[in-house]
């Protein structure tokens, strides 16, 4: 059932020296292309935060590079629609098998199968990491450090945000002093608003969330029009997604990307270095050989390729001597608390999170657990919201057209709460295998004490506050968002994947460059981190580059 | 996962019936005239206000001084520039308190008189004393778009500085009664003058100076904020916020002290001010065509900004420190008769 006409998934598009050029319809963009039997200077295997990051900086310093991406390549403008159920096209909706105690729902909130990853199909929310969250075992006695210092990151959060024209407030009120956002605050939606009476009416700091959608013109990108659809898919390009940044300055660095490519295997060689990849496009498997090998794939997919390709060098797959490939994989808690007002809110109007409060990562008083929480104001699209009815209060029927009638009426907050590094919950490949002959990777999650006793503190804080803006008829669903860890980066190889450059301990001319690598999830939404971190790693391996200490 | 809670799930389906029974009633947000029949309106509006000023004129009277007329053109263009843009911003804002029909209305009154000043020096009583309802009308403005400002969480925020009512806009409004007032008082002094009574035409200049300068600071101010919201996307939005307070320095330092090289430093600054106004014009014509849509979506993308009828206000100004400087060329220190 689909309402637009649109042949970018089954047909490849990136191909005959050319792209599609995401800010026009139908027209296209000159591409390099690199013959498959010559070696590249990286293969990259994903193309969002991580790996078009990665693609665009390298490129530009002058490296070859091929991207790959499972997912399609679109222009938004033309094949994108106001409708939820064909936009899912944007979600990885492909086989996985999910468990542990609190199985993660796969799809929607965490995956994104599409070139530009799932930043085509995020709410845009860009905060960054509070500064001791990057030495949380030492500062603050929980998770473990990064080996990375806050003042570094936040370095290149400023790059990050300015490469996305992030629209922010002037002042932030929370955290050190940063620089000014490169783009100007959005208008407070009516349902931000809720949360700025609330916040306000509990002595409360809050904030505009700084937003990854533009309030101003920004060469052919349109600004912002406030139409809402933005968590299935920008169609003005107003959204500052990898696909019309970071994939259009990779493309026009002369980097290429091969859309509806999906990377099986990493061969190694009988030198125990990788030689390139293998990979499934147009029907059949091909091999592109490569000089490095960076996996961008995300918490699931990252894993899932490294495991996949273990061989008799590596028999517990790639970059795996320390055994912890797929685990400490981290979600957001992500449950909201809902409320009927008075006065007419129609939250689906505009970008859905416009305000935020940030008021217990940084408070650490009065607090019975680690970590930290923000929240935000919300705006789910009428499907999205009657699911989570459904499943969440199981109203159906009658019952269900009945609180679907308040919806212009509703408002609700939801926090983005980080959660314990496990080593139990974690990636693994199946017994079963998907239509590609591939392992189906076995997902395992189950929340911790600590990270239930935060849900319970967030359910109660938020409630407080809808009931202070003056919302009635309060209730509670529960959900999760985001993926983080899985190949954690650290500096000592018995505890960690990778090094602070993203490189494999094990194998010197393998990369990690996504959210797999966070050691902690941090209470804010990942992508600024994902972004910074990358172009951080893109530096360190441009100058391993000039140093001469890359293959 | 999501487990239903069928305790909680008891508990608020009872106040949901309960609510829904008394569900309130939805507001009218929707504006109830479409875009299109707004901007027709406002058209008509334009085009009889004018008529309406020169049929006054049509019926004879002495032509009003050069000063006067360079002022009430001033006036003229500034009220325009406040029916078009009051009319569709309040529009936008549908009209929500009967005061927002204030704005258009008495800028359109403001256009008319203005014109008939241009053009007969008949009834100048009459005429200031509408000018002076102008200028009242447009600081009731200023006090009712800062209560919008302050009512909003946030209060005196840059998000509500930004996107509430524009706290500068109804000083527009102000300065087009101001010019009014000025034109017809220019129309006084120069009759005054000619009867021998020196010192009227030099305190005119000197009034009338010291308003451009300070309706080119507060302007500076208003483009400024806006501008900056903007985030000086394009480097051109610089232009005025560098320019408007130069030439406000450069009238104020002409009016102080009117010698022959101040005179021309104002005069050539006001030139650049006014070519700006028209030069704005086109380049916010040009920001709503990057809007999703471009023009083919006019209905949406005027209102979406830039206000392509905001510049002209810098030429309103400019013609206003004209008539200043036009006062000061002839009767200030070294008298001139300026370039004809």
């Amino acid at each position: 059932m689909s309402t637009v006409v649109s042949d970018a998934q089954e047909r490849i598009r990136a191909t005959g020296g050319r792209a599609p050029n995401v800010f026009r319809r139908g027209e296209w963009v000159p591409m390099k292309q690199y013959p498959e039997n010559e070696a590249v200077d990286f293969v990259i295997v994903g193309t969002g935060c991580g790996g078009s990051v990665l693609a665009a900086q390298l490129a530009e310093a002058g490296h070859s590079v091929v991207a790959f991406d499972a997912g399609a390549f679109y222009r938004p403008l033309e094949d994108f629609a106001s409708d939820e159920r064909e936009q899912e096209k944007l979600y990885w909706l492909d086989e996985r098998i999910s468990g542990g105690d609190h199985p993660i729902e796969l799809g929607s909130n965490n995956s994104g199968k599409a070139v530009g990853g799932s930043t085509v199909h995020f709410q845009m929310v860009a905060l960054r990491f509070r500064p001791e969250w990057f030495t949380s075992r030492t500062s603050l006695g929980y998770g473990h450090d990064w080996p990375v210092d806050w003042r570094e990151m936040w370095s290149y959060y400023a790059k990050a945000e300015d490469a996305m024209k992030i629209a922010g407030p002037i002042r932030y009120p929370w955290g050190p002093k940063r620089g000014r956002y490169p783009y100007r605050e959005h208008e407070l939606s009516a349902s931000a608003l809720v949360l700025a009476k609330g916040a306000e009416a509990m002595g409360v700091k809050w904030c505009g969330t700084p937003t990854a959608s533009l309030s101003a013109p920004r060469g052919e990108a349109h600004p912002c029009v406030y139409r809402g659809f933005c968590k299935i898919g920008c169609a003005t390009n107003a959204k500052q997604s990898m696909l019309v940044t970071f994939v259009s300055k990779a493309l026009k660095h002369g980097a290429e990307i091969r859309d509806l490519a999906m990377v099986g295997r990493i061969e190694v060689g009988p030198d125990g270095r990788a030689t390139g990849v293998h990979y499934h496009r147009e029907g059949e498997w091909r091999f592109q050989k490569a000089r490095n090998v960076v996996v961008s794939g995300y918490s699931i997919e990252t894993p899932r390729l490294l495991l996949n390709s273990a061989c008799p060098a590596h028999p517990d797959g790639l970059a795996n001597s320390s055994g912890l490939v797929g685990k400490n994989l981290m979600v957001h808690v992500n449950d909201a608390v809902w409320g009927i007002m008075e006065e007419e809110i129609r939250w689906y109007k505009g970008p859905p999170s416009l305000a935020v409060c940030e008021h217990w990562n940084y408070e650490d008083e009065g607090k019975d657990f680690d970590g930290g929480y923000a929240f935000m104001s919300q705006g789910p699209l009428p499907t999205d919201f009657a699911t989570s009815l459904v499943s969440n209060e199981g109203v159906f029927g009658h019952e269900l057209r009945k609180w679907m009638s308040h919806y212009n009426h509703m408002a609700g907050l939801k926090m983005v709460g980080e959660t314990m590094p496990q080593e139990t919950n974690r990636v693994e490949l199946s017994d079963e295998t998907d239509a590609l002959g591939l392992p189906i990777p076995k997902v395992s999650f189950s929340y911790c004490e600590n990270d239930r006793k935060m849900a319970k503190h967030a359910e109660r804080f938020q409630g407080e506050m809808l009931r202070a803006a003056g919302a009635k008829s309060l209730y509670h669903t529960s959900s999760t968002a985001h993926l983080m860890g899985g190949c954690r980066m650290g500096d000592d190889p018995a505890s960690s994947v990778v090094d602070a450059a993203g490189r494999s301990f094990d194998i010197d001319n393998l990369f990690v460059c996504d959210g797999s690598l966070f050691p902690t999830a941090g209470g804010v939404n990942p992508s600024m981190t994902i972004v910074a971190n990358s172009l951080r790693i893109a530096d360190r391996i441009i100058a391993m580059a000039r140093r001469g200490d890359l293959h | 996962m999501a487990v239903p809670r069928p305790d909680q799930h008891a508990r608020a389906s009872r106040d949901i019936a309960a609510l829904h029974d008394a569900r309130p009633a939805s507001v009218a947000e929707q504006p109830n005239m479409r875009s299109g029949t707004l901007l027709a309106v406002t058209g008509i509006g334009l085009v009889a206000a004018s008529l309406a000023g020169i049929a006054v004129a049509s019926r004879g009277g002495n032509r009003p001084a050069r000063a006067a007329r360079y002022a009430a053109w001033g006036s003229a263009l500034l009220a325009g520039s406040v029916l078009a843009d009051s009319a569709m911003e309040h529009y936008r804002g549908n009209f929500r308190r009967k005061e927002m029909f204030a704005a258009p209305v008495v800028a359109a009154g403001t256009l008319a008189t203005a014109l008939a000043t241009a053009v007969t020096s008949r009834a100048t009583s009459y005429k200031a004393a509408l000018f002076g309802g102008t200028i009242a009308t447009g600081l009731f403005g200023l006090g009712f778009h800062l209560r919008n400002i302050l009512s909003r969480p946030g209060g005196l925020s840059w998000n509500n500085l930004f996107y509430r009512a524009p706290f500068g806009a109804p000083g527009a409004l102000a300065l087009a009664g101001l010019a009014g007032v000025g034109a017809v008082a220019a129309d006084r002094a120069d009759r005054r003058e000619r009867l021998g009574q020196k010192g009227h035409g030099r305190r005119a200049g000197y009034g009338l100076g010291l308003f451009t300068a300070a309706g080119l600071f507060g302007l500076t101010a208003e483009v400024g904020l806006l501008h900056f919201r903007g985030a000086f996307h394009d480097k051109l939005m610089y232009a005025p916020i560098l320019a408007l307070p130069f030439t406000g320095a450069a009238i104020m330092a002409a009016t102080a002290d009117p010698q022959p090289r101040r005179r021309s430093l104002a005069r050539k600054s006001l030139e650049a001010t006014a070519g700006l106004g028209l030069v704005g014009t086109g380049l916010h014509a040009y920001g709503v065509s990057r809007n999703m849509g471009g023009f083919a979506n006019w209905t949406q993308n005027l209102f979406q900004g830039p206000p392509i009828a905001a510049p002209p206000s810098l030429a309103g100004l400019a013609l206003m420190g004209f008539a200043a400087l036009d006062l000061l060329d002839r009767h200030g220190k070294d008298p001139s008769h300026g370039p004809r």
